[in-house]
């Protein structure tokens, strides 16, 4: 779900090719939008919203009057992506989903030192987390091989999530933990495994989780 | 290297505990955070905390949530297995009519 504001979001499914443009207020469908999550709004000239469709590789261009398609445009895929100033930072490229990593091979992934990782299959081979302009062109990237590492099942889409801290860093949590990477130069500054899918707050530097039945935890940095 | 702190925050849910299968909900520049309660994806409890302080508000007929954004003015709009719902937090939970296309439903 993205909240495109003046009350309507686009709500959509992994793996499906369609979807749908709905008033908040009324839960009317407005329209359905031949395009797959996740979503990313991307800033452009007002009247307008330019949605990217991680998933389908393309940047719709539609009217915020009536919602129609202005354009369409050819774009990377990915898996997550969240504005810092100095530009968006995205984890691009394509899970292989047909891969099928056996146990032992994700246990050997999950412990492997960085120099054999790059020796090993992985179906997040195809990833990488880059610094992108507003006309989404790369500014730099980064192989991230520590990505695999936390990285759980290749069928879970929507498996990465990205978030600024406004300190700098940019917040990469997936179902089993989080990592910190640096902004501008995408370096890896640290990161912390937790029992359950921690949500990190916008703009400040913690995130939580849940830790027991009754209890959660807060996880703050510096 | 970046320094990770962590505190645990005991949780009194009366009605239920916290339902793993649940995202919790941060509110944008605040204190609050949003979790819905055991209810085997039924309409069930649910609770809002507040980490700074530790208390929690428990409040009624939520989903598990799937996706969601809390405002700084504790509105917040969540996508639950029912649909799209309107949530407000301050000064107490309250849940609006769930409508359109929930995870439940497609």
């Amino acid at each position: 779900m993205l909240d495109l504001g003046s009350g309507v979001a686009v709500v959509s499914r992994w793996f499906r090719p369609t979807s749908k443009l709905i008033n908040t207020v009324t839960g009317e469908v407005l329209r359905r939008l031949p395009a797959e999550p996740p979503f990313f709004l991307l800033p452009t000239a007002t009247g307008r919203a330019r949605l990217w469709a991680l998933g389908s590789g393309a940047v719709f261009t539609l009217d915020e009057r009536t919602w129609h398609t202005v354009s369409r445009e050819e774009a990377p895929r990915g898996l997550a992506a969240c504005r810092t100033p100095q530009g968006t930072v995205a984890v691009l490229g394509m899970v292989d989903i047909g891969h099928d990593e056996s146990f032992g091979h994700a246990l050997v992934r999950d412990v492997a030192p960085g120099g054999l990782l790059h020796k090993l299959r992985s179906p997040y081979a195809g990833l990488r987390l880059a610094l992108l302009d507003d006309d989404l062109t790369e500014v730099a990237s980064d192989k991230a091989s520590w990505l695999w590492q936390i990285l759980q099942d290749p069928d879970v889409r929507g498996a990465v999530r990205l978030t600024a801290d406004n300190a700098g860093r940019v917040v990469l949590t997936t179902a089993q933990g989080l990592a910190l990477v640096d902004s501008p130069s995408l370096r890896l500054l640290g990161q912390h495994r937790t029992s359950a899918w921690p949500v990190p707050w916008r703009r400040r530097p913690r995130a939580i989780y849940w830790s027991g039945e009754r209890e959660l935890t807060v996880l703050a940095w510096a | 290297m970046t320094e990770f702190r962590k505190s645990a925050l005991a949780v009194h849910t009366a009605p239920a505990p916290i339902d793993p299968w649940s995202r919790l909900v941060c509110q944008d520049d605040g204190p609050l955070v949003l979790a819905a309660l055991e209810s085997n994806a039924a309409v069930g409890p649910w609770v809002v905390v507040d980490v700074d302080s530790g208390t929690a508000t428990v409040g009624r007929k939520l989903t598990p949530i799937a996706d969601g954004h809390l405002r700084a003015d504790g509105s917040g709009l969540l996508l639950t297995y029912r649909g799209l719902t309107p949530v407000s937090v301050i000064p107490k939970p309250l849940v609006g009519t769930s409508r359109g296309a929930g995870l439940g439903t497609g």
